[in-house]
Parts: structure tokens; C-alpha cells; sequence
């Protein structure tokens, strides 16, 4: 599972969109039971990442997923997504496993979560996907030194098959590929040509990937600037 | 997937949600191009068909495998774990899986949304045998053979999934020829992937991102950092 590797975008916009996930090894006896019930430990991992300004959270219930995700209303509901709060995904009863996820647009946020998160001693393996360096100053602000990387070199092979680069950026923010290229696009020209709301087509996008890890607000600024190009372009052809 | 022909109104709705264009249309009917296809079940969670006309047939053998690689909600039978990969990196700290003078790889055919076929992942799993240690837990690992990279059962070969993930380990030293190689493979390949090279840090610093510099492989900004919470550490 590599799922929040391979993000694409500038530095500047890259900067702003941290994956902070909790996992327990599961062929690891002593991690399941270090110091206490797993499900209270999630709980209180849950606890801690949605008191800092997620933009997203997710949490996995009994048969289902919880998932906060920010601009998501219950009238946005499509298919099997369903839209959380996120006191709803903070206060799960029926947590499932060790694995939960947060995603951040601010370095601070992320700080403070890592510096909450070493002093409750959770136990649990925390994997923050970000910039490195912006990642590394955070950990070294919250007192914690970077144990093992997943770097990313790119993608290989035949190139010419893939999108552009703005709708790259978009897609690549679910690494399951669960965001269609042509959705992605679509979702722009309805932007550019006023059918439906930037908030509204971030959140049609967010709502497919379903591990959660989609950043709305990085989508909102990639979707207006992409709608805005198209509109310049086609007044341009006019 | 398939679309019942009586259901469908030909809305058109469920096709822009579809990763790998396998929905298509012609003058009177819309169907789902079954070579394409990935299982991956995005067209019908996305509720786009109001009526009900997507639907999920059983699927057997080698087809399954399109839905276990393809679809995240679905567990695979060899991990029993949900996706198409295994823990990797992520729970380094308990595991010690990768250690110090090690790198890990994860060599993920189809992605970022092309889709692979299993021939494809056959190629490059080939390239790699005899030189690395694939990951045992791997759900590649099941299908090939870890002597040569040839798939146990051919029929495989003609599949297609969103994804797979290619996950071995080597030392640092033989790590620069294992980026090599996978130069060459890239040219041979019909489809992409996305490359991870995982590497334990040295207080502050990544021994083997210098090294691959060095070398004239440029790592992108961003990545994953496990920040070494989990315990029992190992």
C-alpha cells in the first residue's frame, strides 16, 4: 500500500496537503496489545487528529467507513458515500483495526498533532506523507526523529499515456486511482462554464476515494485555477 | 462490471467515472468493454445509474484477480489485507523490515490510473528475478515464480488491473543497479508505474537519497515518513 505517495504538484501547493495515517503491524501481537485495547487507542488517535482542523478524517467502523470530509454535506450523498461528521469520526464506537487518517493543509496543525500523538504513547505507527522537509521540521518541533522513508522517483515507462499535469495533480491525491481522468476533467468544465461550484466538483472528486486521503481545499485552488485557464483560453478562441 | 441492457437509459452518467475508459457507448446501446475493465467498482459506488443498470457478475478464475488487485475495498486472499500491496515501510518501527543498508521497492505496475496487465508485470518481475528478494507477503509474489519472474499460471497474463505492486529488497550497494535495470524494463513495458525506493534515516539525513543523486536519480519533494511511534520498537 503506497497510497499517499506520488502526489503531484509545486512545492508551494504540495506544502500545503499532509497525510497523517495510524497502522498496526497485523502479524504483530505485542503492537495489538501495547498498552491497552487497539480500539481505544484508534479512538484516541481519532481524538487527537480531529481537534487540530483536518480536512478530511477517516475512521473504520463495523462493516463501514466513517468519513469526514471538509465541504461535505449529507445532500452531496451519491451511491454508497456517505458523508461524516467529524465529531461522528471522532467518537466511533465500533472502531475496526489500527488504521486512521488525517489530512492537513498546515505544517502547525500537523505539529501539534505529532507532539499530542508522542506524548499519549499510543503505540500505534504513524506515517506522515508531505514534503520531506517541511515533514522533517515538524517532526523535529514535536521531538521526534524520522525512523524510515518512502520516496517516490516518479513514474516510469510509456508517459505519453498519462494526462496532464493539472489533472495529474487532482487524480494523484487518491493513489488507489479511484478519480477517472475524465472526471476529473469534467469536474472543470463545469466550473469554467458555471454548472456547478468549485466546493461542489472538489468534493464529487473526494468522495471516490474511498481510504479518504483526498485534500479538498488542494483540489478547490487546483480546480479554479484549471477552470479559470479554460476560461481565458476559450475567450481567447471566441 | 456489466450493464443490463433493459435498465439502461443511456444517460450517459456512469461513463466519466469509470478510471480506465472502459465504458463505452455506440449509437444505441452503452456497455462496459470487458477487456478493459479492471473490476475496480468505482461506477458503482459512485451511485451515478439511477436505475440500477450497473451491476457486479460473479467473477472467477483469473477474472477475480481484476477486482482483488483493483478495487481497495476488496481483501486479498494471499494478505488478507485490504489493497494491493502489503504494510511495507509504514510499520518499519515494529518490524525492522527494512533495515540499516537495505532498500526496499515497491514497483507499482498501471499506476498512477493507466491500468497493466499481468503479462506487463510478468516483464518486469522477469528482469528483477535472480537479482533481489521478493516480499513473501506480497500479493504478486503469490503469482510468479521468485526464480525467474514467470507467472505460475499463464492464463494470468491476459488480465488487466488498475494496479500492482512489485515489492522486493536489496542491499544499498546493489540498490543503484536495481534503478538501472528498471530504466531498461521501463522501455519495454505497454503501460507505466510509479516507483517507491524506501530507505531507513540516519537521524536527519537519507543515506541512500544521496547516493541515488549521485547517481542521476532524482527522487521527487515528497513522500512517506514514518516518525518511529510505533512500539514495541524493533
Amino acid at each position: 500500500m503506497t497510497h499517499t505517495n506520488h502526489r503531484r504538484g509545486s512545492r508551494e501547493s504540495l506544502s500545503r496537503d499532509f497525510v497523517i495515517l495510524s497502522m498496526i503491524e497485523p502479524t504483530s501481537g505485542a503492537q495489538r496489545s501495547y498498552g491497552g485495547p487497539l480500539e481505544e487507542r484508534v479512538r484516541r488517535f481519532l481524538e487527537i487528529c480531529g481537534r487540530h482542523g483536518p480536512v478530511a478524517l477517516a475512521a473504520r467502523a463495523r462493516g463501514r467507513r466513517l468519513r469526514y470530509l471538509k465541504g461535505w454535506t449529507e445532500e452531496m450523498n451519491s451511491g454508497v458515500h456517505r458523508a461524516s461528521t467529524l465529531e461522528e469520526v471522532m467518537r466511533c464506537e465500533e472502531i475496526e483495526g489500527g488504521v486512521g487518517h488525517a489530512v492537513y493543509t498546515d505544517r502547525e496543525a500537523v505539529i501539534e498533532v505529532l507532539r499530542e500523538l508522542r506524548e499519549a504513547d499510543l503505540g500505534l505507527s504513524i506515517v506522515v506523507s508531505g514534503v520531506f522537509d517541511e515533514v522533517f521540521k515538524a517532526c523535529r518541533r514535536a521531538g521526534l526523529k524520522p525512523h524510515t522513508v518512502n520516496m517516490s522517483l516518479g513514474t516510469w515507462g510509456k508517459v505519453e499515456l498519462l494526462p496532464d499535469e493539472t489533472i495529474l495533480e487532482l487524480c494523484t491525491m487518491c493513489g488507489h486511482a479511484m478519480i477517472s481522468r475524465k472526471l476529473a476533467e469534467t469536474m472543470i468544465e463545469r466550473v469554467a462554464a458555471g454548472t456547478m461550484t468549485p466546493e461542489a466538483a472538489a468534493v464529487e472528486l473526494g468522495k471516490q476515494c474511498t481510504c479518504n486521503v483526498f485534500n479538498t481545499v488542494r483540489a478547490l485552488e487546483i480546480i479554479n485555477r484549471a477552470a479559470a485557464e479554460m476560461k481565458r483560453v476559450k475567450a481567447i478562441n471566441i | 462490471m456489466k450493464i443490463y441492457e433493459d435498465r439502461c437509459v443511456r444517460c450517459r452518467n456512469c461513463i466519466i467515472y469509470c478510471p480506465v475508459g472502459a465504458i463505452k457507448e455506440t449509437e444505441n446501446s452503452v456497455y462496459v468493454d470487458q477487456e478493459l475493465c479492471v473490476e475496480c467498482g468505482v461506477c458503482l459506488r459512485s451511485g451515478a445509474c439511477r436505475n440500477g443498470a450497473l451491476y457486479q457478475p460473479q467473477l472467477g478464475w483469473p477474472r477475480i484477480l481484476r477486482a482483488q488487485f483493483s478495487d481497495p475495498l476488496v481483501p486479498h486472499p494471499s494478505t488478507g489485507i485490504i489493497g494491493r500491496g502489503t504494510s511495507e515501510m509504514k510499520t518499519n518501527d515494529v518490524t525492522g523490515r527494512f533495515k540499516e543498508g537495505e532498500v526496499g521497492f515497491a514497483v507499482e505496475m498501471g499506476r498512477p490510473g493507466v491500468s497493466t496487465s499481468f503479462a506487463d508485470v510478468e516483464k518486469v518481475a522477469m528482469a528483477l528475478a535472480g537479482r533481489v528478494k521478493f516480499e513473501p507477503l506480497n500479493p504478486i509474489t503469490s503469482l510468479i515464480d521468485p526464480e525467474t519472474g514467470k507467472l505460475r499460471d499463464p492464463s494470468v497474463g491476459r488480465e488487466r488491473v488498475l494496479s500492482a505492486i512489485i515489492e522486493f529488497k536489496t542491499s544499498e550497494e546493489e540498490g543503484l543497479e536495481i534503478l538501472r535495470l528498471l530504466k531498461e524494463v521501463s522501455r519495454e513495458v505497454e503501460t507505466v508505474f510509479s516507483l517507491c525506493v524506501i530507505s531507513r534515516c540516519r537521524d536527519f539525513e537519507i543515506p541512500f537519497r544521496s547516493r541515488m543523486l549521485g547517481a542521476g536519480f532524482q527522487p521527487r519533494i515528497n513522500g512517506k515518513t514514518n516518525v518511529g511511534l510505533g512500539r514495541p520498537l524493533a
